[in-house]
């Protein structure tokens, strides 16, 4: 108990700390939600996912979302691109609300989502052609040789995506989301379906990349450990159902973070305690609103306390008759 | 890519199963298992096939009634033998009815040619040289409409196979024409999907021979005022292919339908993310991803029309194998069942060959369009 009110201590602490520290520097942000929920109708009942979002995104800033799985990340990132709308609220996005998805805003779909009837080339070009449909054929298809190059696929541009494995494949992802030059980067769980080596060498490829461009980007997550290494700051997801934003916690660990010497630093503790107690805490009252109904026990007593020799499929046990 | 993997990958695409031991077998791969399957698709089918002949033949000597008999496994070979040997013969006939008639075409250009002659240079010879003109530019229009005139004559049974076979890819054809792109419209618009559902559901279960006589309604009535030779196809090839079209368009609809409103949701957002126009959705993401399931349902379309076509032929009096059986049974020669049985067996291998030559577009299409995440 004595944990859980010292994170709790802690989190109004930074919570309060945030508005002074920032109010006056802060720019006018790049993404923006603004009391945003989203419901969905079942036949019978009402599913409200998310309530009372409230998240701004300062240009430059990289925002982790971390929550459990089922919580409603996808869909928080789903509304963010303008895949979906909300039922409540709005998302902006400089100030303008968005409507439907838009090349401004690049969205990393967690299963990578290469069409696999096209090259590493032309799932990239297809992107590049949208999005610069001025520029002459020749350029745009350098342009995406370029940046299927920066992530390091240069030699692999002819393959399809059968034939590559889950971490060139969210390489090739990267760079077609890369590659229309987006203001904004939505990466939804971009890394979740690697294993951990190469998540780990992905997770410094995306920090290289993106602190070239630098956009405001929202990460969502289920990992502390890449939300502490990538993000500027870091906004937990309550548990579902209606989940909504915790107190966002902020990463002051300098940049470029390497994961093998974060480990030892006490900054990096504090921040990975404080996070887990509350998620734990979150988990912990999640069930107790949520009790669970009194089972009814089966109708039926055993015949026999005495444990069979050995399994039949048959009502009677053989050996209970004679005991 | 190596000999070995293009050979194995032809066929894996051809739909040829029997081969890959065979190639298998000359890379000395594993010879024990490049056996066994040998034992599976080449010994086992064999022994069936020899199974099948015998229970055939003893069919053959005891279904026997007064005036006909069941023709066994060589009756039926030896019909067949004919057929194509009457076949052969018919062409030769006619290079020599041609050749004979280009003689006499020839000779007739001749003759013209020295009537005028004669005409232009002694003209005293000749009462009236007009005349004269005249009868020689005759001859030379009698020897063009011999040299040109169409060899008339009954159409032998390999002749009927061609037609059968044109007749049986046009109504596929027309019935792709149609059903591709309303299956399309259907799989990405739910309420064209409403509208057309109950229809699909009415007229797929239709046999042929309930629509051909609709179906030769229509025809005549669209080819009701033009002469006989001066239409581009025959009435019946019409009626017979757009009976074969009405009945194989439902697979292809349905399939393209399921295939178009199935494609995975992650493939559009990606379209709806790059904003892809509603062409571009269609020609980069609809389609390919549809493909498969679009080139079985033309793979059972095709196999229906074959089936249809038979049934069709018959009734329509187009001249194909369906046309073939029913003039055999009406003949009643000693001939007529092993050459019906023959026809059997042709339309059972010329269906099988469709089939084959369906799947290997098939597995072209699948190849293109790996569905592996």
């Amino acid at each position: 108990m004595s944990v859980a009110t010292e994170t709790c201590a802690l989190m109004s602490e930074t919570v309060a700390e945030l508005p002074e520290s920032r109010a006056e520097v802060m720019p006018p942000p790049a993404l923006e939600c603004q009391q945003i929920a989203k419901r969905y109708r079942s036949t019978n009942q009402h599913i409200e996912v998310l309530r009372d979002i409230n998240l701004r995104i300062a240009p430059g800033e990289m925002v982790a979302v971390l929550g459990y799985s089922g919580s409603g990340k996808t869909t928080l990132a789903k509304l963010l691109a303008g895949l979906e709308s909300p039922t409540a609220g709005k998302v902006l996005m400089d100030g303008q609300p968005v409507r439907g998805a838009d090349l401004a805003r690049g969205y990393m779909f967690q299963n990578y989502s290469l069409l696999p009837w096209m090259t590493v080339l032309d799932n990239v070009q297809l992107a590049v052609d949208q999005a610069f449909p001025q520029w002459p054929k020749s350029r745009r298809r350098e342009h995406a040789l370029q940046y299927i190059e920066m992530v390091g696929l240069g030699h692999a541009y002819k393959r399809f995506p059968s034939e590559l494995s889950g971490g060139m494949r969210q390489r090739t992802s990267l760079a077609r989301t890369l590659s229309t030059l987006p203001r904004v980067l939505i990466l939804d769980e971009p890394l979740s379906a690697l294993d951990a080596l190469t998540r780990a060498v992905l997770q410094q490829e995306i920090l290289r990349i993106w602190s070239e461009f630098r956009q405001a980007c929202v990460l969502i997550t289920n990992d502390i450990d890449e939300a502490i290494l990538m993000a500027d700051r870091i906004v937990p997801l309550t548990m579902g159902p209606a989940a909504t934003l915790g107190p966002p916690v902020l990463v002051d660990i300098p940049r470029p973070r390497n994961a093998r010497e974060m480990n030892h630093d006490s900054r990096y503790k504090d921040l990975r305690h404080q996070i887990v107690s509350y998620l734990m805490q979150q988990r912990r009252q999640s069930h107790r609103s949520q009790p669970t109904a009194k089972r009814q026990r089966p109708d039926c007593r055993p015949q026999s306390l005495h444990p069979p020799s050995y399994a039949i499929f048959g009502s009677q046990w053989p050996g209970s008759q004679g005991s | 890519m190596s000999v070995r993997n293009s050979l194995l990958r032809f066929c894996e695409i051809a739909g040829l199963p029997i081969l890959e031991p065979l190639v298998r077998l000359a890379f000395r791969e594993d010879p024990h298992a490049q056996l066994i399957k040998l034992m599976q698709y080449v010994a086992v089918p064999t022994v069936a096939l020899a199974v099948f002949l015998a229970l055939w033949s003893w069919a053959a000597r005891v279904v026997v009634t007064d005036s006909v008999q069941l023709p066994g496994p060589i009756a039926t070979w030896q019909a067949g033998r004919d057929l194509f040997a009457m076949h052969f013969q018919q062409r030769q006939a006619d290079r020599d009815a041609v050749k004979q008639r280009l003689q006499e075409a020839v000779s007739l250009v001749v003759k013209a040619g020295g009537l005028r002659q004669l005409c232009d240079q002694q003209p005293e010879l000749i009462a009236s040289p007009d005349s004269c003109r005249k009868l020689a530019d005759q001859l030379e229009q009698r020897a063009l409409q011999i040299a040109n005139a169409p060899i008339v004559r009954a159409p032998t049974f390999v002749d009927q196979i061609f037609v059968s076979l044109k007749t049986v890819f046009f109504g596929f054809l027309l019935a792709t024409a149609i059903a591709v792109p309303l299956g399309i419209l259907c799989g990405m618009n739910p309420w064209i999907s409403a509208a057309l559902t109950p229809f699909i559901q009415l007229f797929k279960p239709v046999s042929p021979l309930a629509w051909l006589p609709l179906a030769a309604v229509v025809v005549i009535w669209a080819y009701g005022d033009t002469a006989a030779h001066q239409a581009m196809f025959q009435k019946s090839f019409l009626i017979s292919a757009s009976t074969v079209a009405l009945c194989s368009l439902w697979p292809t609809l349905v399939n393209t339908t399921l295939g178009v409103a199935s494609v995975p949701t992650d493939f559009l957002n990606v379209g709806r993310v790059l904003k892809l126009s509603p062409w571009q959705r269609l020609v980069k993401i609809l389609l390919p991803a549809s493909l498969p399931l679009m080139f079985t349902g033309l793979r059972i379309s095709l196999g229906v029309g074959w089936m249809v076509l038979i049934a069709a032929d018959m009734l329509a009096q187009n001249p194909g194998l369906g046309k073939f059986v029913w003039d055999e049974f009406q003949n009643g020669s000693s001939l007529t069942y092993a050459r019906i049985t023959f026809s059997v067996l042709t339309i059972g291998v010329i269906g099988l060959l469709l089939d084959r030559l369906m799947v290997c577009l098939q597995n072209l299409a699948a190849g293109r369009a790996q569905l592996t995440t």
